[in-house]
């Protein structure tokens, strides 16, 4: 028998994104390299001095644009109930509870914990409720999967599961010494 | 330190690449005594597995010295001697407690990709492509071993590191595909390949109990090997009809359990076809070799008709370390002779030519990473 659903919910936390306006610093760039380069190739002074002077707004405009930011506020925030995932872990709903409620996720997501017959395993749900606008629901959905992995990592095992690239050798292929046959 | 990395499609050289080191707390390090060549390398080598990079480090068998540890590791300490099993459980998740080590939960960090291919992802494998965890194989002088407390396992003192390398896949492979077959006294068991995994397989039929073990391959040598070793029978595919001549051996009945040792070859899955087809009515299909994606052809009406009962797996190594160090200590098994020829890793792409061609009389192949190069 399973026993009544048990909700908690973390603790909303603000989310602020800073978002470099990317277009327009690339058309800002991409106008003073037009600019800079014309002035430098025109043969008359004037036509310098103003696609110079052109070079060095659009510069500026560029300069500008790349340390802009655009706060996200919760609310301007989309609901976005549909979104869940459910995961099960090898813990008691004690030991699971706690593991949620003393790290929260950085998400606005609400948990539902379900002990599974066994008593041994426990059953977590997470919905997430509200997603900034302009963040798209791939990458909420990735995060909240990213957050029951490692939930389930952290309890199970005590540790997350990591792989050192590093180690591997050169990622270059075609060493004909070590061709076989 | 030197390590056999993999550049391509039939492409190993060996390089100097950064040493490991301990990333989580359940991890340790181990100095490489032995690592051996396996069938199932033949795979990435052969182009069939996806999510290779160039640049992977090879290698699942090994046994070696454990140089450092990380602060959570209970069980093994610095210096010991350990066989390390090939694939990779944490020992906590649902699977691992269940036994099913190589199903576990939490050991490949790359599940995605498995997810998408497989429905599900399975554990960590040392040196076998992203899908399968991304992490750097036993050919090398050093291996980052996680959750190292169910991954290595002492190796008793009496024992060489020829005897117990092989506790690390191949004898405990061959044995996983006897004990699936759930083996009762009187029963036949076939056995598809001698190579290293089969010959444990037959030795492993006999220990569990079976009164015949019939084993089909087609190079004369490895035959041969497995007739010295036991009372098997041998059949050469080459020689044979294998469907006939085990309805024959087996007096119209057909072998209570048919074991896979091959896996994906390069002509597909005649193996599994043929063991189908000759398994007895209401018998058993044990797989063990390795198969990475689809196969064609899959006798589904034949195996579905015939009832017959189908286990398989990657090896549940922890599962039988402890059990198979026992029975090597008490001198029930040797796997000592699966190794033919050692190499050092300087030498990994005429080892790995030599394993796939079986010239030499080639059983296995095992580098030395402290060896300097012999041939030529």
């Amino acid at each position: 028998m399973l026993s009544a659903l048990e909700t908690r919910t973390v603790p909303e936390r603000v989310i602020n994104e800073v978002e470099v306006n990317a277009i327009e610093r690339r058309v800002a760039l991409a106008a003073a390299s037009v600019c800079a380069t014309v002035a430098l190739q025109s043969k008359s002074w004037l036509a310098r001095i103003a696609f110079g002077a052109s070079a060095v707004v659009a510069g500026l405009r560029a300069s500008r644009a790349k340390i802009a930011i655009r706060p996200l506020e919760l609310t301007t925030a989309t609901c976005v109930t549909d979104l869940q995932r459910t995961v099960t872990i090898y813990g008691s709903l004690a030991a699971v509870e706690l593991y949620f409620l003393d790290e929260p996720p950085s998400l606005d997501i609400t948990f539902t914990f379900r002990p599974r017959a066994s008593g041994s395993e426990t059953e977590v749900q997470g919905r997430v409720v509200r997603w900034p606008e302009g963040l798209s629901r791939v990458s909420a959905d990735r995060e909240l999967r990213r957050i029951l992995k490692r939930a389930k990592q952290m309890i199970e095992a005590g540790e997350v599961a990591r792989t050192d690239a590093r180690v591997h050798g050169v990622r270059t292929a075609g060493v004909l010494s070590g061709v076989l046959g | 330190m030197k390590a056999l990395c993999w550049n391509g499609a039939s492409s190993v050289t060996c390089e100097t690449v950064p040493d490991p080191r301990l990333i989580n707390p359940h991890d340790a390090i181990v100095r490489v005594t032995l690592s051996s060549v396996n069938g199932a390398d033949l795979h990435l080598l052969d182009g069939h597995i996806p999510s290779m990079k160039a640049g992977d480090i090879i290698g699942r068998e090994f046994i070696g010295e454990v140089v450092d540890r990380g602060r959570d590791v209970q069980k093994i300490q610095v210096g010991q001697r350990v066989v390390v099993s090939s694939i990779i459980g944490c020992g906590h998740c649902y699977h691992c407690q269940t036994g099913d080590y190589s199903l576990c939960d939490n050991t490949n960090p790359n599940e995605d990709i498995l997810d998408e291919a497989f429905g599900f992802a399975t554990c960590g494998i040392f040196g076998y492509s992203a899908a399968f965890g991304g992490y750097a194989g036993s050919h090398a002088q050093y291996v980052r071993v996680p959750f190292a407390d169910l991954g290595c396992t002492p190796v008793p003192d009496g024992l060489s590191n020829e005897s117990a390398l092989f506790v690390s896949d191949a004898f405990p492979t061959g044995f996983m595909a006897a004990d699936m077959c759930e083996i009762q006294p009187g029963h036949v068991v076939a056995v598809w390949g001698a190579g290293g995994v089969g010959q444990m397989a037959i030795q492993s039929a006999f220990h569990l109990g079976a009164d015949r073990v019939i084993v089909i391959d087609q190079v004369p040598s490895r035959l041969k090997e497995a007739a010295l070793r036991s009372r098997v029978e041998v059949l050469n595919y080459d020689e044979v009809d294998v469907h006939e001549a085990l309805k024959e051996l087996t007096g119209g009945r057909g072998p209570d359990s048919c074991i896979d040792a091959v896996g994906a070859d390069g002509r597909g899955a005649t193996v599994l076809r043929q063991a189908i087809h000759s398994c007895r009515k209401g018998g058993t299909v044990s797989v063990v070799g390795v198969y990475g994606g689809l196969v064609d052809k899959f006798p589904m009406g034949a195996a579905m008709n015939k009832g017959l009962r189908f286990r398989m797996g990657q090896v549940h190594g922890p599962r039988y370390v402890s059990r198979l160090l026992k029975m090597i200590e008490k001198g029930e098994a040797d796997p000592s002779f699966l190794l033919t020829h050692t190499l050092s890793l300087r030498e990994g792409a005429e080892g790995y030519k030599m394993f796939k061609s079986k010239s030499d009389n080639c059983m296995r192949v095992v580098f030395d990473p402290w060896l300097e190069p012999t041939l030529h």
